[in-house]
């Protein structure tokens, strides 16, 4: 019960991932009303590839130059796997309905994890941390708070985040394309007739909302293995996050990923056994539906008959 | 393929079969995207498995599949109620995402859960990630009944469990309460103006859903003698959906037919090579392309809404006695 602040610590670094995941979420469902259930791959593509260009970097790389170039390597993975998926999986749909999208979301989900399973065999992949100095050993380096040993490397997570948050609230609140985003997200078809190009505008959501997705994962990567399933569970859990922040909202999000993550170490602190962490946000997700279901930053919306 | 193979897919089939019907119920009908219809399968494979260990009188034979199914129903039937009657209220994708997590925190809770042996295996632990399994033959247990086995779903007799089912469900599409349940299914707001209690019959559909699969469950039990929970995993879920989704969402003839195909599918697969990959090991692969390809080519699936579909009818009939609008 003493290492209060080393739960607390771990929850903040942890929710700043989230957040970077559930703000990709938050835009698209914005912008398109669809659950992107392919999100959470797009952050696993993102840590596979950081890895791939740490593999490609020769081995005595200092970190200060290889982690910035893992991170803009796994943005820009990231970004081009979004774009692709709502060009050739989305697009095509959009006109059919809820549903279909959200069936064809979950089999772009699916598709991407088993492809990324031919990968090492589906092994995890870790960075090697045989040499001192390497970015494997700065990664595995950790300082004790709160009784408990933190990674050095979790520290960038909350900078990371806020940096990137800012840059998305100025995109989408002060300039031209924001402003077009903000006006399909209310209305597409005024938003249309106003001669904004909606598919341009939905493109470029994704795009978006893949780059700060494989940034979360080149941070996961980080700090943990790398593997085929490792999207599933952080991507339902940023969705919720969304949905707890408020969808649509920016602050929304980056609010309930923090929330998100504190309450499922505190589970933890609180002694209830691992096994159950995951248990702890979808109860989370059902108690804010029902007091609050606009979530708790968003706007409350009448349903127009 | 052996006899004993053979007899042991088409069980599997018709309990699958059962299954996208009990989904059609809740998804296809009431229009209710659930995601995590594994969750109530897993609480009536449990259930009853549990039932097996606890409750089971040797001397009375079949009658020990009746206990053992009525318990899991009423299992998954108050489980159901649990998550529904808060859980109703939401709409669309919410509900989705909270059946969801509810189907894996079933499956969590499952990995973490141990039960003591009971009569069965007094002293023993069970449960866990290895799930209820009868590590000795109940013949072997009780001498004095050497025949009996709790292997009671022959594959012939989960078969006509699914057309006795599948006629129920016919008859309750044709009742008020399926119409009731279609016409939520069309518009929920039109449906409250007509005087048709939502919160209601949300909750009736969401019932008869999860009895059946809990029912669908204890079949799977009473086939395998064995359940793990690693087996109620998202993609059960979406593999029964995407039956529903190939036969065509509303129609039951369709989800036994998606059933059919997509329960063959892999043994029919299991020696094809591409490239030298095995299809059959990568049939999470395969389902995922099927329903990105199914949903863009024929979002209606094989049947549409209807129990007959449409081009069998013009087939046989011509087109011109077809009349429109014609349901069920």
């Amino acid at each position: 019960m003493d290492n209060f602040l080393f739960f607390l610590t771990s929850g903040l670094c942890i929710g700043a991932v989230y957040a970077l995941i559930a703000l990709g979420y938050t835009l698209v469902y914005g912008i398109i009303k669809l659950i992107n259930f392919a999100h959470g791959e797009f952050y696993m593509i993102g840590a596979y590839a950081g890895f791939g260009i740490y593999l490609v970097l020769p081995s005595g790389t200092s970190p200060i130059v290889s982690i910035p170039l893992i991170i803009v390597s796994s943005g820009i993975a990231g970004m081009i796997i979004a774009v692709l998926t709502e060009q050739v999986a989305y697009k095509p749909i959009r006109k059919s309905g809820r549903l279909a999208a959200l069936l064809t979301a979950i089999g772009v989900s699916f598709l991407l994890q088993n492809l990324a399973s031919f990968i090492n065999k589906a092994n995890p992949l870790q960075y090697s941390a045989e040499s001192t100095g390497s970015i494997g050993e700065l990664c595995q380096r950790s300082v004790a708070i709160g009784g408990s040993g933190i990674k050095i490397i979790q520290f960038i997570f909350i900078p990371v985040t806020i940096i990137l948050t800012l840059i998305l609230w100025h995109i989408v609140m002060r300039t031209k394309f924001g402003r077009a985003m903000r006006a399909v997200s209310q209305d597409p078809d005024a938003a249309a007739l106003m001669g904004i190009n909606i598919d341009s505008v939905i493109r470029r959501t994704f795009l978006l909302g893949g780059v700060m997705a494989g940034i979360a994962g080149a941070l996961i990567g980080f700090q943990s293995v790398i593997e085929p399933m490792m999207g599933f569970m952080p991507g339902l859990k940023a969705f919720i996050a969304a949905v707890v922040g408020g969808i649509g909202s920016i602050p929304g999000a980056v609010l309930g990923g923090f929330i998100i993550g504190i309450i499922e170490n505190m589970v933890i602190w609180a002694g209830i056994p691992t096994g159950y962490k995951d248990v702890a946000a979808f109860i989370v997700l059902i108690i804010v539906l029902l007091i609050r279901p606009q979530g708790i930053l968003g706007s409350n919306l009448r349903e127009k008959v | 393929m052996s006899w004993y193979e053979f007899h042991s897919v088409l069980g599997s089939i018709g309990i699958l079969a059962i299954l996208a019907l009990s989904l059609n119920v809740i998804c296809g009908m009431t229009g209710l995207l659930q995601l995590g219809q594994a969750g109530f399968f897993a609480i009536g494979a449990y259930a009853a498995g549990l039932s097996s260990i606890y409750l089971t009188f040797p001397e009375l034979g079949m009658l020990n599949f009746v206990i053992s199914a009525s318990v899991a129903m009423i299992a998954a039937g108050i489980f159901s109620i649990i998550l529904g009657i808060p859980c109703l209220r939401l709409k669309g994708d919410y509900l989705a995402i909270v059946t969801l997590g509810f189907g894996e925190i079933v499956r969590l809770i499952l990995i973490n859960l141990n039960f003591s042996g009971g009569k069965m295996y007094p002293g023993e632990k069970i449960g866990g990630a290895t799930g209820i399994k009868f590590t000795e033959f109940p013949g072997d247990i009780w001498p004095k009944y050497p025949d009996y086995s709790a292997e009671f779903a022959k594959w012939w007799f989960i078969w006509i469990l699914v057309a006795v089912i599948f006629i129920l469900l016919i008859n309750i599409k044709r009742s008020s309460f399926g119409r009731a349940m279609m016409c939520i299914r069309e518009d929920e707001i039109a449906a409250q103006a007509m005087g048709i209690n939502l919160s209601k019959y949300k909750l009736m559909a969401f019932l008869l859903s999860a009895v059946i699969a809990g029912f669908a469950g204890a079949l799977f039990f009473h086939k395998e003698l064995a359940v793990t929970p690693g087996k109620f995993n998202l993609l059960c879920s979406i593999e029964i959906l995407l039956m529903i989704v190939l036969g065509g969402l509303g129609s039951f003839s369709g989800a036994i037919c998606g059933a059919i195909i997509l329960g063959m599918t892999p043994y029919l697969l299991r020696h094809v090579e591409v490239f030298g990959y095995r299809i059959g090991e990568h049939q999470q692969l395969i389902y995922a392309l099927l329903l990105i390809v199914l949903i863009r080519l024929s979002p209606n699936g094989i049947f549409g809404m209807n129990e007959v579909p449409a081009w069998l009818k013009i087939f046989f009939k011509g087109k011109k006695q077809i009349p429109k609008n014609e349901t069920a």
